[in-house]
């Protein structure tokens, strides 16, 4: 006994020894040098699955190599983002140098007052003094767009943001039907008279002949999705589907994505009258109403699943994959991953090998109207401030890299990781084109640039190299010619970092296939101009945010609960839809309308 | 004198039999769905949400080979062996120490019973841990996560129960043949409390292998020495339903991935448990019997 214990105390000592040496080693860091930053951002799907360690993207390396700087980065647990900020944050002494503002609820200025942030206002408009950000303001002075979503009302900057060229970013998302069932349920009875010719759907063959009654080649009008699901409901009754199509769980989406085909959002929007913006409120209009009316028409028809409330843990583009994903819905809201015959594909025999589900357009009531609001990446997208801790490093070095990256060769730079045979395709299609943004710059900024005719053009190091220290050709090595894997790399790269995004030729080059071309233009055809993005609401005072962010919860958990009544006939549009109109006026709705304005009137006063 | 079973006592066995079996059925059957998830074809899982007895479709290793292809995975089970063997010797240690020192009538026994006392009723919460944490530079190092869980008040009081319940005449006995504290300590009470030993030492091995909120709070910012539940907690996060899908050429296997990983960070418990079980076998909460 004696010596089983001996035995055991001095193998516990010799693992603890190991134990605590590693542990030791592991906590000591190295010493900061003032080139070295740090930045903070939440982990992405797109770019922690290529590089777990951010340092390792191609893109960080060719800027650590250009600028002679160092990044390190910091990436808290996915979930964890906002604890993590919050804890961060109030370590004072080891802040990091950049940190992502997506998790942080509050108001900028706060950060700034706390001594957290700093206020980059005299760095990119110095006045007199040096302007450490040449690029970015010629950027935001070009668009006055993206100034007034990035600047305070009382003009000041206190974050840079991602900005996004909408053409360069194609929906990711959008309505998808099952054309195959349409050929085959579609018969004579459907005809329609288009430009004085009769159209007879049992004449179709393959689809690609294939046109609605309002002339498009893909649902447009409303009307069309009803001559539509009248075909898919004959699908439906012979055991094909399980049902023609469904709504999310509430029965709208607060984007506004179907409801917006009525003229309105069901939360606040904004819409441009007489030069003004005016913000206005849905959710007891007229139109939300006549959306309403229209969705318990097809609720009554049998074209709505009856069963969408119980969705409650489905995300909006996969409502009920049990049910779609082996063909058993005419009509959804699904992802570019699953046009054609491509869930049919990879279901290895589940789905129907006949399954063909195509783009369909969102929704409006008349060709003179166009969806104003529905869910699409906004051209601003995540934001970022600069530390205090930077200040007490070489900050004009940081400066450098993050002004850079709004330059017309940096923008692009975000989209590296292509190889040489891409990056050839790349010139020859013409991405040149984009340098055309400088002809906006007038010539004193064009001389502050430093552009000119040659030195716009972007040079092979830009896009790849040889860097000795890592000696290897760092873009191309190891990346595949997959379109997939090369949308992975842009997207990865793009959501690293920050800066103007101007992807729209380089992503176009990837989506080479028929159906993806038809599916892009058809779900980016309309802009989503109505919809108030988060740096507007990101400009109320911490008074007016918290008020507004009491409101509108109420009002979302109010419209999801009565609104599937009104869909499922529980309630009568008729009789209950003034109390219903009131009791939004009660939770705050006007409030929440009020303060947007006020901030739409300074923007526009300044 | 042999007892017959009175058929009152059979009824009884039977249906006792009958709620303990479904009461293990009943916990079985969750982790058998979650293995059988795991070694489902991904498009079937995607497509068939229900319980799962037998693998959806066909049977596919792909989530395992994915899983076990990540370093990270490797990394967090390394850590977190680290974890739980250096949390495990601390904790059995000041434990230990705590308990046969608070179990001795000594000037200080009281005041520090009572400070010990204390912090099982009262805790600052979680950002003035934090605070302290941070104060001592452990965040972002190993220590934030093996002292602060080591051990707690509770074990230190059962420990102290333990000790008291070894008979003083045993002590006096090893004092007059000339044993000193620490002989007394190492040979006599310490051997004859395992069973208190083994109770701390599951109690911390168990705690320390599921442990994934202190390491996300105080690892946050150094993934290079996350445990394997922080890894799996952000990997579920990553491969969730909508990042799958969001992809324009869908890797349906990555579906099986969540369950993929609940197997693996359980498993390497499960194994070990019946290893242990003879340590439990005599074991009572004093560790002793006259």
């Amino acid at each position: 006994m004696k010596h089983s214990i001996k035995k055991l105390v001095a193998r516990l000592t010799i693992a603890c020894t190991v134990i605590l040496t590693v542990l030791v080693s592991s906590g000591c860091g190295s010493s900061k040098d003032s080139d070295v930053f740090t930045i903070w951002m939440g982990s992405n799907a797109g770019v922690m699955e290529n590089y777990k360690d951010l340092a390792e993207n191609p893109v960080v390396k060719y800027l650590e190599y250009k600028f002679d700087i160092q990044f390190e980065f910091i990436t808290p647990p996915s979930g964890s983002e906002t604890d993590n900020f919050t804890t961060t944050t109030i370590s004072g002494d080891k802040l990091p140098d950049v940190m992502e503002l997506s998790y942080y609820s509050g108001a900028t200025v706060d950060l700034v007052t706390d001594g957290i942030a700093v206020d980059l206002t005299d760095y990119i408009y110095p006045g007199e003094g040096e302007c450490f950000f040449p690029y970015t303001k010629a950027f935001l002075d070009v668009n006055p767009d993206v100034r007034d979503d990035v600047r305070t009302l009382d003009n000041h900057y206190y974050a840079l943001y991602t900005v996004t060229d909408p053409e360069g970013n194609p929906p990711w998302g959008g309505y998808l039907y099952r054309r195959d069932l349409l050929l085959k349920y579609a018969g004579e009875e459907d005809s329609f008279t288009l430009d004085g010719k009769t159209v007879n759907p049992a004449t179709w063959s393959d689809g690609s002949d294939v046109v609605f009654p309002s002339g498009a080649n893909a649902p447009d009008l409303i009307s069309d999705y009803d001559w539509l699901f009248q075909i898919l409901k004959r699908a439906k009754d012979a055991g094909e589907l399980n049902y023609v199509t469904t709504l999310y769980y509430p029965g709208y989406l607060e984007t506004g994505d179907l409801v917006s085909a009525f003229g309105t959002v069901p939360t606040c929007y904004k819409v441009v009258e007489n030069g003004k913006t005016v913000v206005k409120y849905g959710g007891d209009s007229d139109e939300f109403k006549a959306y309403i009316a229209k969705m318990k028409e097809w609720y009554d028809a049998g074209y709505i699943d009856t069963n969408f409330t119980t969705h409650t843990n489905d995300m909006f583009f996969s409502i009920d994959s049990e049910s779609y994903a082996v063909g058993k819905v005419g009509c959804f809201y699904g992802m570019t991953g699953f046009l054609g015959d491509a869930l049919s594909a990879a279901s290895g025999g589940i789905a129907p090998a006949t399954m063909d589900l195509r783009a369909a357009y969102m929704p409006r009531l008349s060709k003179d109207m166009e969806p104003m609001g529905f869910y699409k990446d906004t051209k601003i997208s995540r934001s970022w401030m600069v530390t205090t801790s930077a200040m007490k490093k070489n900050y004009e070095k940081l400066f450098a890299v993050l002004d850079y990256l709004y330059s017309p060769e940096g923008s692009l730079l975000v989209n590296a990781g292509l190889n040489r045979e891409q990056y050839a395709e790349m010139i020859s299609a013409g991405v040149t084109g984009f340098w055309d943004t400088t002809v906006a710059l007038n010539e004193e900024e064009q001389a502050i640039l430093g552009i000119s005719e040659t030195s716009a053009k972007l040079s092979e190091v830009g896009v790849y190299y040889y860097n000795e220290r890592v000696g290897a050709n760092l873009f191309w090595q190891d990346i595949e010619t997959n379109p997939s894997h090369g949308n992975t790399i842009v997207s990865a790269s793009a959501q690293i970092f920050w800066g103007n995004n101007g992807t729209s030729k380089i992503k176009r080059i990837y989506d080479s296939e028929a159906i993806h071309e038809a599916q892009y233009e058809i779900w980016s055809k309309y802009e989503p101009a109505a919809n108030i993005s988060t740096s507007i609401t990101a400009k109320l005072s911490t008074e007016q945010n918290a008020d507004y962010v009491i409101n509108y919860k109420a009002l979302s958990n109010f419209l999801a609960t009565e609104v599937p009544k009104f869909i499922t006939g529980a309630k009568s549009l008729d009789e209950d839809w003034k109390s219903f109109c009131n009791n939004q006026t009660l939770k705050g709705s006007a409030k929440n309308v009020s303060y947007l304005q006020e901030v739409y009137n300074a923007l526009e006063s300044n | 004198m042999v007892e017959r079973n009175s058929p009152s006592r059979i009824i009884f066995m039977i249906i006792t039999s009958i709620l303990l079996t479904g009461v293990a059925f009943l916990c079985v059957i969750p982790m058998w769905h979650v293995i059988m998830s795991s070694v489902s074809d991904g498009y079937s899982l995607f497509t068939d949400r229900g319980l799962h007895l037998i693998p959806a479709g066909k049977v596919s290793f792909e989530g395992y080979k994915l899983v076990f292809g990540m370093k990270e995975v490797w990394i967090g089970y390394l850590w977190t062996i680290i974890y739980v063997v250096s949390s495990t010797a601390c904790g059995l240690l000041l434990t230990l120490f705590g308990g046969y020192y608070l179990s001795k009538k000594t000037l200080w026994q009281k005041p520090v019973s009572i400070f010990v006392l204390m912090t099982m009723m009262f805790s600052g919460g979680l950002v003035p841990t934090y605070m302290v944490i941070h104060s001592l530079g452990l965040v972002n190092t190993p220590f934030a996560v093996i002292i602060p869980g080591c051990t707690n008040a509770i074990f230190i009081m059962m420990a102290t129960t333990a000790f008291r319940q070894i008979p003083a005449s045993i002590e006096e006995a090893a004092k007059i043949d000339g044993a000193g504290h620490w002989k007394i300590m190492f040979q006599i009470s310490f051997p004859m409390a395992k069973g208190i030993m083994m109770v701390v030492a599951m109690n911390c091995v168990v705690f320390q292998w599921n442990n994934w909120f202190n390491p996300s709070i105080y690892l946050a910012n150094n993934r290079a020495i996350w445990p394997l539940q922080l890894v799996i907690k952000d990997l579920m996060t990553v491969y969730s339903e909508g990042n799958i899908l969001a992809s324009s050429n869908i890797n349906f296997d990555l579906f099986t991935i969540t369950s993929v990983l609940s197997v693996i960070s359980s498993v390497p418990i499960l194994v070990a448990c019946p290893f242990f079980q003879k340590y439990f076998g005599n074991m009572t909460l004093g560790g002793v019997k006259e």
